[in-house]
């Protein structure tokens, strides 16, 4: 008989714990690889909306191409043409808008007045 | 099922608002973390109360703050994650990554997976608090400046 006592082996729910975490933390890389993949896809036409921002600021886009408006931000946005005409109503968190490029134009969002972009249409 | 919309309306419209708060919250709680496990392992005598009152406030604490952490992580990782640019936010998410690896860590020692990662526990402690200011530093910080 030993008088050193065994280590007491880790509980099911101590290992669930940190494998718990240990997914929240490959989550962020694998969202981002997943959305980056989309981007890829997407040729380049996309406008982020993400912490208040338009990303890229100014985007060049070719004539006649498609210009996606992602609201990957937390709260809603829109997309309006200081010189009128396009705008695209209220774009939820998650929705897009998308829109066939025949001019450029400076826009902003209504909601948030200091979100500003320019939209510059080549050829 | 847009679960961002659907926390949103719940939220009144206010979802990001809430976030800005959850995160304000966690990150004091995190600064709470580091004092009171400085208070029970006897390297500082602030705040004025027992190691075994500390120790039980540092459960209790970090319990609240890590749910809080999660619930906001949540809504990070199935609402505007993706994005790498502008640095800020590829900072966001690398922070946001790092966090959780360094509670993967924690939570590896306290739950003995990780036996001999005892003495790291104070370094990963202060490591925690770090990262939770960088994430505060790369979001809220951001919200506040940006009017």
């Amino acid at each position: 008989m030993s008088d050193v006592a065994e280590p007491r082996a880790p509980s099911l729910v101590g290992v669930l714990s940190v494998l718990f975490f240990a997914a929240f933390a490959l989550a962020g890389p694998l969202v981002i690889a997943w959305e980056q993949l989309g981007a890829d896809d997407a040729a380049g036409g996309t406008v982020a909306m993400a912490g208040l921002k338009f990303e890229p600021g100014t985007l060049t886009v070719a004539k006649g191409a498609t210009v996606v408006f992602d609201n990957d931000d937390t709260a809603p946005h829109t997309v309006t043409a200081r010189s009128g005409g396009t705008d695209s109503g209220v774009i939820d968190p998650g929705r897009s808008f998308s829109l066939v490029a025949s001019e450029g134009f400076d826009y902003f969002c209504s909601i948030h007045p200091s979100m500003t972009a320019k939209l510059v249409v080549s050829g | 099922m847009d679960v961002i919309k659907f926390l949103n309306d719940l939220l009144g419209g206010q979802l990001l608002l809430w976030k800005v708060i959850l995160t304000s919250l966690v990150f004091t709680g995190a600064g709470l973390q580091v004092l009171l496990a400085a208070r029970f392992f006897e390297a500082s005598t602030v705040p004025p109360v027992s190691t075994g009152t500390a120790a039980t406030a540092h459960r209790v604490n970090g319990t609240l703050t890590l749910g809080l952490a999660i619930a906001v992580a949540f809504t990070c990782l199935v609402g505007p994650a993706g994005p790498t640019s502008p640095t800020r936010v590829l900072l966001h998410s690398i922070f946001g990554t790092l966090v959780f690896v360094l509670l993967a860590l924690k939570f590896a020692v306290l739950k003995r997976v990780w036996r001999t990662g005892g003495p790291y526990l104070p370094w990963i402690g202060s490591g925690l608090f770090l990262t939770f200011a960088a994430i505060w530093a790369t979001s809220v910080a951001d919200y506040i400046t940006a009017g």
